[in-house]
């Protein structure tokens, strides 16, 4: 999943000072320049208000390997954090944003192998019948009552009890793994 | 006559009362009887009868689960139950 951070830097006027020593340690000729965008494909930097930062800032950020984790970033944050002596003035906020991308992991493949095993030896398949995530209880030649002990020889193996009402929705081989995960993490 | 989702209900509720048994070849024959059971009345038209049947049956198997719990479970283990495979040497010759 991708991640973009943003992250706010918020500088007072009387940090300057702060900051040129920091600049200093770090070797780097404090300049006052305001860079905006950094082009970073993970990073955002966003400035609160037109305060300087002297580019020494973007430098750091842009140095971490442009794969930067948060960590990464947070550890260049905590490093300027440290020298503000006391004064909360300097404060970052690193937001993660929602992520845009979302994976929908429905369930672990161990869990659908398991369920699919435990199917095949209810129904008796042969090994050429293919039992894979998608396919349908009916598909396989189960009605109802094969479904009902199906799952009855699920709870069984996996230690849960499932509602009524549950373990009626189920019709695919998906959907009793992903109930099972459900209901593994809640006793967890 | 009870509706499928009622059938279902009772087949599911029987299955899981004869799991609570200590003794295994209880739990099995519970297991194989209402599946057998209901799979024989499937394709009946009136279903009512089979339907009041296993309803009686349900209330026998709770009766009978609290009854063999009060006694101590068999000292030795089925060995269908068994988790490790069976090797030659154990086989009855």
């Amino acid at each position: 999943c991708d991640l973009t951070l943003s992250l706010c830097v918020h500088f007072h006027w009387n940090l300057r000072k702060r900051f040129i020593y920091f600049s200093k340690y770090k070797n780097l000729s404090p300049t006052w320049l305001i860079t905006l965008t950094v082009p970073l494909p993970h990073l955002s930097l966003r400035l609160r208000s037109l305060t300087p930062i002297s580019s020494s800032m973007a430098s750091i950020a842009s140095s971490t390997s442009l794969q930067a984790r948060s960590r990464h970033l947070a550890i260049a944050v905590n490093q300027v954090k440290c020298f503000s002596y006391g004064r909360s003035n300097l404060s970052f906020n690193l937001r993660q944003l929602p992520t845009r991308l979302t994976v929908s992991c429905a369930a672990k493949s161990e869990t659908v192998d398991k369920v699919c095993e435990i199917v095949r030896k209810q129904l008796s398949l042969d090994e050429t019948k293919k039992v894979v995530g998608a396919t349908k209880f009916s598909e396989l030649g189960a009605d109802s009552l094969d479904t009902v002990e199906i799952v009855m020889g699920l709870e069984e193996e996996f230690g849960i009890e499932m509602a009524e009402e549950k373990a009626q929705t189920i019709t695919t081989v998906e959907k009793a793994a992903e109930l099972i995960e459900e209901l593994l993490m809640e006793k967890a | 006559m009870g509706s499928r989702s009622e059938l279902l209900s009772l087949c599911r509720a029987l299955l899981r009362a004869g799991r609570q048994f200590p003794h295994y070849n209880l739990r099995e024959y519970t297991k194989r009887r209402t599946m057998d059971g209901f799979r024989m009345n499937k394709n009946l038209t009136d279903q009512s009868k089979a339907y009041a049947e296993a309803k009686a049956q349900l209330v026998v198997v709770e009766r009978s689960v609290k009854l063999y719990s009060l006694y101590p479970p068999p000292k030795t283990k089925n060995i269908m139950v068994w988790r490790r495979p069976l090797t030659v040497a154990l086989l009855p010759i």
